[in-house]
């Protein structure tokens, strides 16, 4: 009878596999997925290659590595000048002697006021030279904080840099990691849809891939091609029939020869196979010469 | 309560009528042979010999019956259509129906046929069941009516006999139909 | 495929699964090859006109050219394109016929054995590897020549496709002359292609639903004479009738059992409530097989006689189930696509139920595969009907009612929906085709 019934065997079976295939993917997506998530390093900002530094704290390296031209400003706490107090300024005793002789009283005020703007002055000169030292003091403090600051900054720079370095390093590494696994796994999954689709094919791709080599492959899917157009299926070559023809040919490509070995089919189904070798003669030559080989069996596996 | 008390009428009718006729007795009317008339052509290898039929005698009886009955007023009127796939009068067929009945109330010799018809569409057999269900929904309303059961028969003709040929829905509508005949 | 050595676990796998599928791969000396696929091209093949006694009259080899050719497998050679007409096997030069592109030849004579009997001797030949395949002779009278062709073509059909040929098999169908109201009926027997068309009943009322009993001797069928349904059963070559089934209401779908003794049928009673019954032809028993108030009717005989198909609108709409004859089986559903299906018919296999389907608003015949529900829809037309299987299960005739220049045809499809013909059309309309069985030889 012509009408093809999917038998429930197939069906199972088909199922079954495909149950196969997809748990086997989802383990190696899980595998994969597994291996090279655990180390979690929370750096989004790889991709960018700096690091952050502050202007300030760099004019003050810069500073501290080159100390001189410019003051620094005089830190505000550091010193308070003291302007000379506007005191009784007393008229400079310059030029001739007095003619009138002074009084005692008035020599006497006369002195105190002497001693005491000497006192003065002495005060004020004493309170410069504080004041210079002071100043001097707080100076030469800056200027090792200074270099203590620019040490820091440098040192702090450095294990930025190497900080950077390293965590580029880490993370080139990562993503070649992750590049690697993503090739890997759609490697897999492209290996694995391949052999589900060559599962579907059947044998025929089971025997591409297992060549001997790609010449010999491409001479076989020739001459199936070929038998394929030849075969006129009678209504009883249903899903189901699996029929052997052994099949000689001379070198021309010429059938010679064409016998049914095991066949589960019926007269009309091993006639008609019979007859699909010798419509197909003369079969096509090899693409290599050396490969031709005299004697082909031929499986009649109808699918519908 | 009207209502009611029609389903009780129409309800104890139907029992009434089922009580009064009895399953097909089998045996009845079968292995009668008919004899066949003639040999028949004939013909290489095939032979066989042909069967006349009802001949000449569904002309002329047909032709009695279309003047046999009432043809007043509602009465000429013979028949009732119905919509597809469904037996339910209705529309002017329910009006036909109350005259028909009436007239076979007051006519206890009065007998009809009643012929159920179905259009094309679909498998035959099935349309004989179709036609038989419009027919026997004519009867039931003619019986509630005033109607007795020894009136009237009822036949079926499915989609073989229909009144106007064609493919369409102007031709079905005219095929789903009961047809009154009313017999010598 | 790069496989690393990470991904060893769905190299095993695959491994595995390659493993499972069989074939294990040694060294060979030879080349293995698979073909999965085919093409159902019609066959090419050379019918030479069969040589004939000046006496007979007929062309074998036409008859053989049409048969093959209308079952849409097999291809012929135009006798204009022959240039020879060997008679005989040996007289063949096949590379020849092969060179022409004919992957068979047929040869053969017809020679007259004694008055009135003839002789049809053939050979088939395979031009592509030079085999002789048959190698035949049926006799008969010059009348029964057209059959001995037939018969013929039944066997190269058969040794080339694997399937019996039914080239020579008959058909019933009715046939109606006129129009509404008034109409002529007649039911018709004739070969398959249509020839030697006999009337074995003429009516002015209507005739159905012609079938034909197991021994392909009696038609069973449905006539309206007397203005009332009724069963008759008659025998096609003497003519003899018997009504089987006269009874109040409907008497309607005649159906034989596979033994030929029982006879289902749809009896309506007068209350008008179509069902199905038996009726045992030699006592006369009647057996009810549905009691429900749904239209019951159409049934039709599984293969092994216990079980009967039928229409049912009981879920509404019609569709069809199947309900075993022992006491206490309940009817269930078989069809369940579509709203409508109805007109069972099994195939001679009994693994494909035929049937009327509606079918996005036009009849249609449908078969469905019992074994997994599968439903294909082989017919085309708008108003298809009364599918009726060949007895090798291969083709279905049915009626194709809605033809546009308005007379029905039969038409014939193979069950594998590839072709479809349509029966040489004559004057009148004809419909309810029915296949008679294989004769018995």
């Amino acid at each position: 009878m012509a009408i093809p019934l999917e038998r429930r065997s197939d069906r199972w079976l088909s199922v079954a596999l495909s149950v196969l295939f997809h748990g086997a993917l989802l383990v190696l997506i899980g595998l994969g997925w597994w291996r090279f998530h655990r180390p979690a390093p929370a750096v989004p900002q790889l991709a960018i290659d700096a690091t952050v530094v502050d202007g300030r704290a760099l004019a003050r390296a810069q500073a501290a590595q080159h100390p001189a031209p410019q003051t620094t400003p005089p830190p505000p706490a550091a010193q308070t000048v003291v302007p000379p107090a506007p005191t009784l300024t007393a008229p400079e005793q310059t030029g001739p002697p007095a003619p009138p002789k002074p009084t005692a009283e008035e020599q006497a005020q006369a002195e105190r006021i002497a001693r005491e703007q000497a006192e003065q002055k002495a005060q004020a000169e004493a309170q410069r030279q504080a004041d210079a030292r002071h100043q001097e003091q707080v100076a030469r403090e800056q200027k090792r904080e200074a270099e203590r600051e620019a040490k820091r900054q440098q040192e702090a720079e450095a294990k930025r840099v190497q900080k950077a370095a390293e965590a580029k390093r880490v993370a080139e590494q990562k993503a070649a990691a992750q590049k690697a696994a993503e090739d890997k796994r759609r490697a897999e999954a492209a290996a694995l849809a391949e052999s589900e689709a060559d599962l579907r094919r059947g044998i025929d791709a089971e025997q591409r891939a297992m060549a001997a080599s790609g010449a010999a492959a491409t001479w076989k899917q020739q001459i199936e091609a070929k038998l394929r157009q030849s075969w006129i299926r009678p209504p009883t070559a249903h899903e189901g029939i699996d029929c052997v023809l052994n099949v000689t040919q001379a070198p021309g490509g010429e059938v010679v020869k064409a016998t049914v070995g095991s066949c589960n089919g019926d007269t009309a189904v091993a006639q008609s196979i019979i007859d699909a070798a010798y419509r197909a003669s003369p079969l096509p030559p090899p693409p290599d010469p050396s490969l031709f080989q005299r004697e082909l069996i031929i499986h009649f596996t109808p699918t519908d | 309560m009207r209502r009611s008390l029609m389903v009780a009428l129409l309800a104890a009718c139907l029992a009434l009528g089922a009580c009064a006729h009895k399953p097909p007795a089998p045996g009845a009317n079968a292995n009668t042979a008919v004899p066949t008339t003639g040999a028949g052509a004939e013909s290489a290898g095939a032979g066989g010999a042909g069967a006349n039929a009802g001949g000449t005698e569904g002309q002329a009886a047909a032709g009695a019956e279309d003047a046999a009955g009432p043809q007043e007023g509602l009465l000429a009127k013979r028949i009732i259509y119905f919509d597809f796939d469904n037996s339910e009068i209705k529309g002017e067929g329910t009006d036909i129906v109350a005259a028909h009945a009436k007239y076979l109330a007051a006519h206890s010799n009065a007998h009809i046929r009643l012929e159920g018809h179905a259009d094309e569409r679909g498998s035959r057999e099935y349309n004989i069941g179709l036609g038989e269900r419009r027919a026997q929904s004519v009867r039931r309303a003619l019986l509630l009516q005033g109607a007795s059961d020894g009136q009237i028969t009822t036949v079926s003709y499915g989609a073989e006999r229909p009144a106007v040929a064609g493919h369409d829905e102007a031709a079905w509508a005219k095929n789903r139909r009961v047809e009154i005949v009313y017999l010598k | 495929m790069r496989l690393s050595k990470r991904s060893f676990p769905a190299a095993l796998m695959m491994c595995a699964v390659l493993l499972a599928l069989g074939a294990p791969q040694r060294a060979r000396a030879q080349l293995e090859l698979q073909v999965t696929s085919g093409v159902t091209d019609p066959i090419p093949i050379a019918i030479i006109p069969f040589a004939a006694a000046p006496a007979v009259s007929g062309d074998v080899a036409q008859i053989v050219q049409s048969d093959l050719e209308g079952s849409g497998r097999f291809k012929a050679m135009p006798r204009a394109q022959m240039r020879v007409y060997p008679a005989r096997a040996a007289d063949v030069q096949l590379a020849d016929w092969r060179a022409s592109g004919n992957d068979y030849v047929v040869v053969g004579r017809v020679s007259v054995l004694a008055p009135g009997q003839l002789a049809v001797d053939f050979d088939l030949l395979n031009a592509l590897n030079g085999q002789p395949l048959a190698s035949q002779r049926f006799t008969g009278t010059a009348a029964a020549l057209r059959n001995a062709a037939h018969r013929v073509s039944d066997v190269i059909y058969e040794k080339i496709l694997g399937i019996r040929g039914a080239f020579a098999t008959r058909i019933a169908y009715v046939s109606v002359s006129g129009e509404p109201p008034m109409q002529h009926f007649e039911l018709i027997v004739a070969d398959v292609d249509g020839a030697n068309p006999s009337v074995v009943l003429e009516s002015r009322s209507p005739v159905m639903s012609p079938a034909w009993s197991p021994d392909g001797e009696w038609l069973a069928y449905v006539s309206f004479e007397g203005k009332r349904s009724s069963v008759y059963v008659q025998q096609v070559r003497t003519g003899e009738r018997r009504l089987v089934s006269a009874r109040a209401g409907i008497n309607g779908a005649p159906a034989w059992s596979p033994d030929g003794r029982r006879l289902a049928l749809t009896l309506g009673g007068s209350a008008g409530n179509p069902d199905i019954y038996i009726l045992d032809l030699a006592t006369q028993d009647l057996t009810r097989i549905t009691n429900d108030p749904a239209i019951d009717t159409e049934a039709a005989w599984a293969a092994d006689g216990r079980s009967i198909y039928f229409t049912s609108d009981r879920a509404g709409g019609p569709q069809i189930y199947q309900v075993g004859l022992a006491p206490g089986d309940r009817p269930r559903r078989i069809t369940f696509s579509g709203s409508y299906n109805a007109r069972p018919r099994l195939s001679p296999d009994g693994t494909q139920l035929a049937m009327v389907t509606l079918d996005n608003g036009s009849y249609r015949i449908a078969v469905q595969d019992l074994s997994n529900g599968t439903v294909r829809v082989l017919s085309r037309g708008q108003l298809d009907e009364s599918p009726s299987f060949a007895p090798n299960g291969a083709m279905l005739l049915y009626a194709a009612m809605g033809a546009a220049h308005g007379q029905s045809v039969l038409q014939r499809v193979s069950v594998d929906g590839l072709t479809s013909e349509r029966l040489t059309s004559q004057q009148a309309g004809v419909r309810e085709p029915a296949w008679a069985p294989f004769p018995r030889q």
